[in-house]
């Protein structure tokens, strides 16, 4: 046998096998143990650990804007933080609600949780609350924060985007294709809703149901299906980052029918921004989701340290509009994750 | 036994006695030859990583520990019935889609119309028994593999389940479950918690003590493995083998039920799209704990094994705080480790009995 074939054989393998295991371990335990260790001590003030809950995962466009807010607020208030989500992009209380589970069990200094499906997390919230863990809700949860003990609610103001869109796609359109999801997600409703008020025209509802979120063909065949069902459909509104890429590869796929719609939506991203700059666009509402990641933490740091409770239950940060005349320096921001 | 003990130990040098026979010695290397020592020795390489890197932070804490046996319990239970099918050589893919469904479909009464939780679980299990009966007279009367039998039940249930619920309800899911079973006297059976641990994890060792007590000591568990041995042979011996499949596939089917019940407590309602990651795990748990996809193979107390192991690394994870990003690549890596420990050491042990 060949040198080689020897080291393959089994008896010889083996061994060398069960190092590659061992190395692997111990390549692995330093990455953890910095990791936890970094962020495991509570007892000394300069390393206070708040634990952000999310209801998506960071690698995910919109939530990564909000996890880097995140950064930036402990990078400047000088504590650790962590952003931990669930895998999937689809809403999911049962994940996020062990995610939850293991970050109260974690004991953290504060705790910034995005209330995504109130029936199902609020009781885990007030859990945490009686621990004694200062808590701000984020992203999702509006009217929630009363009635969980939180701190308060920082998010954006999701009918008053809904309004502002129909408002503003008022102006350029009279019959609207609304891309949107489900209502029993509480989020989605109150844009809709929003939506229903701002907007005179005739709307065509297309609901896209959450299994499909991720699924970019799917969607886009769904909203090329509804276009062509209906030729007076003159202008089309995503409520949603998740929604606007299909919806921008539908228009694509219409050749000049396509072009002749007008397109807004609730969120901004790399593809709305590219869009907006395009002209294929005509507005975009901003929720300035980086802030959603910084406020909670500053106020619970000064909570922590100070005692301070902020006054209102609603800390609002958007919508912010961005149209072609000032997407340029957005879209600046947006390259380094900020916007 | 003959026939069924050959079956059970493929390749072990000796004749060992399952279940821990009287007279003989304890024997280390008798030991490591058993299926379900697979997934012991990698999870204890998997714990103590956890309880080194991450035991500051929570995960060696009351809590902490509750966390991760409660997602391991909703994978083990039904990685029960999972693990006899395998070894019956049959594959069961719908239990992601009936374990959303069925969920829906005993707390929207129940919210809604204000039934007691006697009549939905009823329900529940009724449902459960029709698609199992499916399943497997699908499976045996046809020679379609029962992979592709269930995979097509799989999209129906989940299709049918998500297009009714939003005809009829608006909406896939129901909430409001806690408040409409106030003072219902099933509710502590499932909802409760014993010696502060939560009925969900006691279901769950219950169940595997049940599983391995009829596969290792009743008649049914052999005719499981003559079922997934040879089945001709099997048949010829009597071994009524559609029967046994089709009441395997209604196991199935019931702990998919019994853990959408389960879960549901946890979130206080159901949603029709629940469940789905199930049809992975659960077989991952067996495979993971000894059972073989060929067939004829396998362990009830292994699965749990491995169903513990699945849930230790998936919520362990966020114990340790490493970033988000990685978590995909940590559970696989992490899995890989723990299996390799595993059939290295079952190699090792078996090499050295064969020099002798």
């Amino acid at each position: 046998m060949t040198s080689f074939r020897k080291a393959l054989s089994l008896r010889t393998s083996q061994p060398l096998a069960f190092a590659l295991v061992l190395v692997a371990f111990a390549a692995l335990a330093p990455v953890a143990l910095s990791a936890s260790t970094a962020a495991g001590h509570t007892s000394a003030a300069q390393s206070l650990k708040i634990i952000y809950v999310a209801n998506g995962p960071s690698s995910d466009p919109f939530q990564a804007v909000v996890a880097s807010g995140l950064k930036q607020a402990g990078k400047d208030l000088g504590v650790t933080t962590v952003f931990q989500g669930p895998e999937s992009q689809q809403f999911s209380p049962n994940d996020e609600l062990r995610i939850l589970q293991a970050a109260i069990a974690q004991n953290p200094a504060g705790l910034i949780i995005s209330d995504v499906a109130p029936q199902s997390l609020n009781s885990t919230i007030r859990d945490a609350v009686a621990k004694g863990i200062p808590v701000v809700l984020a992203n999702t949860g509006l009217g929630e924060a009363t009635k969980t003990g939180a701190l308060t609610y920082v998010g954006n103001d999701e009918p008053g985007s809904g309004r502002l869109g129909g408002q503003l796609m008022n102006k350029v359109s009279k019959h609207v294709l609304l891309v949107t999801g489900p209502d029993s997600v509480p989020l989605i409703k109150q844009r809709n809703d929003g939506f229903d008020s701002g907007f005179k025209g005739k709307i065509t509802r297309l609901t896209i149901p959450t299994g499909d979120f991720g699924d970019v063909t799917k969607m886009r065949n769904e909203i090329e299906i509804a276009l062509n069902k209906d030729k007076t459909i003159d202008g089309m509104f995503s409520i949603g980052l998740i929604l606007s890429p299909p919806m921008l590869a539908a228009r694509d796929e219409l050749g000049s029918r396509g072009s002749s719609l007008k397109l807004g939506s609730i969120d901004l991203g790399a593809p709305v921004i590219a869009a907006l700059k395009a002209g294929t666009y005509v507005f975009g509402l901003d929720q300035q989701q980086f802030l959603q990641g910084y406020l909670p933490a500053e106020f619970i740091v000064q909570n922590i340290r100070y005692a301070f409770t902020p006054a209102t239950p609603f800390v609002k940060t958007g919508p912010a509009v961005v149209t072609s005349t000032n997407v340029n320096q957005i879209a600046a921001l947006q390259a380094k994750g900020i916007r | 036994m003959g026939v069924v003990d050959s079956v059970t130990q493929p390749d072990a040098a000796a004749p060992t006695r399952r279940g821990g026979g009287g007279g003989a010695v304890p024997n280390v290397r008798r030991l490591i030859l058993r299926p379900e020592l697979t997934a012991v020795l990698g999870t204890i390489v998997v714990f103590s990583y956890f309880a080194f890197t991450a035991g500051g932070n929570g995960f060696l804490s009351h809590s902490g520990t509750i966390n991760y046996l409660e997602v391991a319990a909703e994978i083990g239970i039904i990685a029960i019935p999972i693990t006899l099918l395998l070894i019956a050589g049959e594959f069961d893919l719908s239990v992601g889609a009936v374990v959303g469904a069925a969920g829906i479909l005993m707390v929207y009464p129940v919210v809604d119309h204000g039934w007691p939780l006697a009549a939905a679980i009823a329900l529940g299990l009724a449902f459960a028994v029709v698609v199992g009966v499916v399943n497997g007279l699908l499976t045996v009367r046809t020679t379609i593999p029962s992979f592709l039998v269930t995979l097509g039940i799989l999209y129906v249930v989940s299709g049918t389940a998500v297009a009714l619920s939003d005809r009829f309800l608006g909406s896939t899911n129901v909430y409001g479950l806690h408040a409409a079973l106030k003072g219902d006297p099933l509710l502590p059976l499932f909802d409760g918690k014993m010696a502060g641990i939560p009925a969900e994890i006691w279901w769950w060792i219950g169940l595997t003590v049940i599983g391995t007590y009829v596969l290792t000591r009743t008649p049914f568990g052999n005719w499981i493995y003559a079922s997934g041995g040879n089945r001709d042979a099997a048949r010829k011996l009597g071994v009524p083998v559609a029967r046994v499949k089709v009441i395997l596939f209604c196991c199935t089917a019931m702990a998919s039920v019994l853990v959408a019940l389960l879960s549901s407590f946890n979130v206080d309602g159901a949603d029709a799209t629940n469940g789905a990651d199930k049809l992975f795990q659960a077989p991952v748990a067996a495979v993971i704990g000894g059972a073989l996809l060929a067939g004829g193979f396998g362990s009830v107390v292994g699965a749990a094994f491995g169903a513990l192991l699945f849930g230790m690394i998936s919520q362990g994870f966020f114990f340790t705080n490493i970033d988000d990003n990685w978590f995909q690549t940590f559970l696989g890596a992490m899995m890989l480790v723990a299996v390799f420990v595993n059939d290295y050491i079952r190699r090792a042990s078996l090499r050295q009995r064969r020099i002798r």
